[in-house]
């Protein structure tokens, strides 16, 4: 019986791993594209190291040199009762990675995020603080903030802008170019 | 300095651990060395994350930190005077060349896990799921604050999932007095070890050859979703491989219940399942499953009177983890539907394609090599052998889960196949050691049984 079963599973094994190397098998790709499937990827995926090692790795599309540590300094400027709006162009991945990024590195501020639609869709306010509490500061991700807000404005690399609100308006508002 | 600081963090965590472990195993369960650090430092990760979240409630800082570093020792002196002050720590050197090739290609497996941890960054949910509270309980004096429950701006954290890993991240933090990304991986890591460790003791307690102990490694080492890429690997710093260490332990602890019907066993695998649920909130369901299987054994053993030992740590943890949400009032919302009947039928229709979405998933050889093949083959040679208890406890431990997990997305509220194909690949991973343990107690290596009085003796406790 036990030879049986043995014979039985060795027989599948041969029959799948002969179908698995046939030309344009599963094992045959998978040789074929394994280094570049997991050793290549992982290697582009190097990571800054170092205490912000994710963080950093999150933040690259800022294009500014260490990110988690400029944007904490940045933060640290704001108190941490106050509130702040994330305002960015879009919800495609990368404006909600650094969005959660920058909440991430803000903490205990509450970060509230808006995005802005454009044509293509339209603008949501997903997190926002409680009402009634106070947001005394706005965050502009890939958007040039209006000209009454850019005086006061400082820039944390090309497309960054952290700016005080001097009055508080409807969030669309904050949308327009 | 830093390294001296994280080896003390470690050896508390062990040490706590320890204790629990002396205090819980059978005195006269013959206990590895190896199998002994690997369960006190689950047990001691379970105890200290517990510890802060219950103690934090009362004091932070370094008192907090003082407190708990003082408990784990004196749970290590309370483990040591229940075994007489005797710590009998007698290590058996690989014996022979195949001995020494395994532990080379388990140190290589290691050190590559440890490689590619170094080369990436952790993925999305590890850092904003888990390793974010880690960070804010260290920046809080050890303790989350209970405003970050309710807060309306961080409901994508998930602030309802439960806090193993983040407060035993926590730990770290506090010794090494920063908060450390990368940190947060090797605690992981340290975690991957525990199983390659789990499963070598297991195969040295319930294999038929030595040879056995090379599919386990081999398994991992071919399934590239473990350990080189995909979400929940030992790189992500996701919570789904410490979960599969704690379900790896507890299954083994069973495993032996079942096959020597020590009861004095229930208590230690009472407390290894019962930390499932406060590792991840799929930790329920698995805890849920080995509760039914072992009821299954305590009632054919008539253990009645401690049928209550298993049960209590984990309903414990899931009733105290319910009860503190109620008043937290966490601000995120549900994934999944109601579980009636009438959701069922609704979304019954969804049954035949998840089915094969999971089948399509298991037989993914990009992910995952061939361990479920090997998986399939080893529990159909296991039933057929008719191999004592193991032909039951381990094939029901693999695919039990596997089928429960794949039922839930009938309740899913969101498009259930994208959802299945983001999220399945990484529950796969809480069975995945126990599946490799599966193949290699299945695997039919000649005639020759190893001497078992001369393998567990010398290095046992």
């Amino acid at each position: 019986m036990k030879n049986r079963i043995i014979a039985i599973i060795a027989v599948c094994l041969l029959v799948a791993t002969a179908l698995s190397l046939w030309p344009g098998g599963t094992l045959r790709l998978l040789l074929t594209n394994r280094f570049e499937s997991v050793l290549a990827r992982t290697l582009r995926l190097k990571s800054p190291g170092g205490v912000y090692d994710t963080t950093d790795h999150f933040l690259k599309p800022l294009q500014i040199p260490r990110p988690s540590e400029t944007l904490v300094k940045a933060l640290e400027e704001i108190p941490p009762t106050d509130a702040v709006i994330f305002i960015t162009a879009g919800d495609d991945e990368e404006s909600e990675l650094i969005y959660r990024t920058v909440s991430y590195l803000g903490w205990p501020r509450r970060i509230g995020e808006v995005r802005c639609g454009g044509t293509r869709a339209p603008t949501e306010a997903p997190f926002l603080p409680a009402p009634g509490e106070p947001v005394k500061w706005l965050m502009f991700y890939r958007i040039v903030p209006s000209p009454d807000l850019t005086q006061a404005a400082k820039k944390i690399g090309p497309r960054l802008t952290l700016s005080p609100a001097s009055e508080l308006k409807e969030w669309k508002s904050y949308c327009s170019r | 300095m830093e390294i001296i600081l994280f080896a003390v963090a470690l050896l508390l965590i062990v040490a706590a651990g320890c204790g629990i472990a002396l205090i819980a195993l059978p005195r006269h369960r013959s206990t590895g060395i190896i199998e002994l650090l690997c369960l006190s430092f689950l047990l001691g990760a379970g105890f200290v994350s517990l510890a802060s979240f219950i103690f934090g409630f009362l004091i932070a800082g370094s008192g907090l930190r003082l407190t708990i570093a003082a408990c784990c020792l004196g749970l290590f002196a309370l483990g040591l005077r229940a075994r007489s002050w005797r710590f009998d720590w007698r290590f058996a050197p690989p014996d022979g060349i195949s001995d020494w090739a395994l532990l080379c290609l388990s140190i290589l497996l290691v050190g590559l896990a440890a490689w590619v941890s170094s080369l990436r960054a952790m993925g999305w949910d590890g850092l904003f799921n888990w390793e974010l509270k880690a960070r804010i309980a260290f920046l809080n004096g050890g303790a989350i604050p209970l405003g970050f429950y309710s807060d309306p701006t961080r409901p994508w954290t998930h602030p309802e999932y439960p806090l193993l890993l983040p407060l035993s991240e926590t730990w770290l933090y506090e010794w090494l007095g920063r908060a450390d990304q990368e940190m947060a991986q090797l605690l992981i890591l340290i975690c991957f070890v525990a199983v390659l460790g789990m499963l070598h003791a297991s195969l040295s307690r319930f294999g038929d050859h030595r040879a056995q102990a090379w599919a386990p490694p081999a398994m991992m080492l071919l399934a590239p979703q473990l350990i080189f890429s995909g979400q929940g690997g030992v790189s992500s710093g996701y919570a789904d491989f410490p979960l599969a260490a704690f379900y790896l332990a507890a299954v083994v602890i069973l495993l032996e219940y079942y096959e020597k019907g020590d009861a004095g066993l229930l208590l230690p695998f009472g407390l290894l399942a019962g930390m499932l649920p406060w590792v991840k909130r799929e930790g329920a369901i698995l805890w849920s499953c080995l509760i039914a299987m072992a009821m299954i054994k305590i009632f054919q053993r008539r253990d009645w009177r401690r049928a209550a030992l298993p049960v209590a740590p984990g309903l414990a943890v899931l009733i105290g983890w319910r009860i503190f949400l109620m008043i937290a009032k966490p601000s995120s919302g549900e994934e999944f539907l109601p579980v009636t009947p009438s959701t069922l039928r609704t979304n019954l229709w969804r049954a035949p394609l998840i089915a094969w979405a999971v089948i399509h998933e298991l037989l993914n050889w990009r992910r995952w090599g061939p361990l479920w093949i090997a998986v399939a083959a080893a529990a159909i040679f296991l039933i057929a052998k008719r191999r004592r208890e193991r032909r039951v406890v381990l094939p029901v431990a693999v695919f039990l889960p596997i089928a429960l997990y794949a039922g839930a997305y009938i309740f899913t509220g969101w498009d259930f196949l994208p959802h299945l194909n983001n999220s399945y690949p990484r529950l796969l991973i809480h069975v995945s050691p126990v599946a490799a343990l599966t193949v290699a107690v299945a695997a039919p290596i000649g005639r020759a049984r190893k001497d078992k009085s001369d393998r567990s003796t010398p290095e046992a406790i």
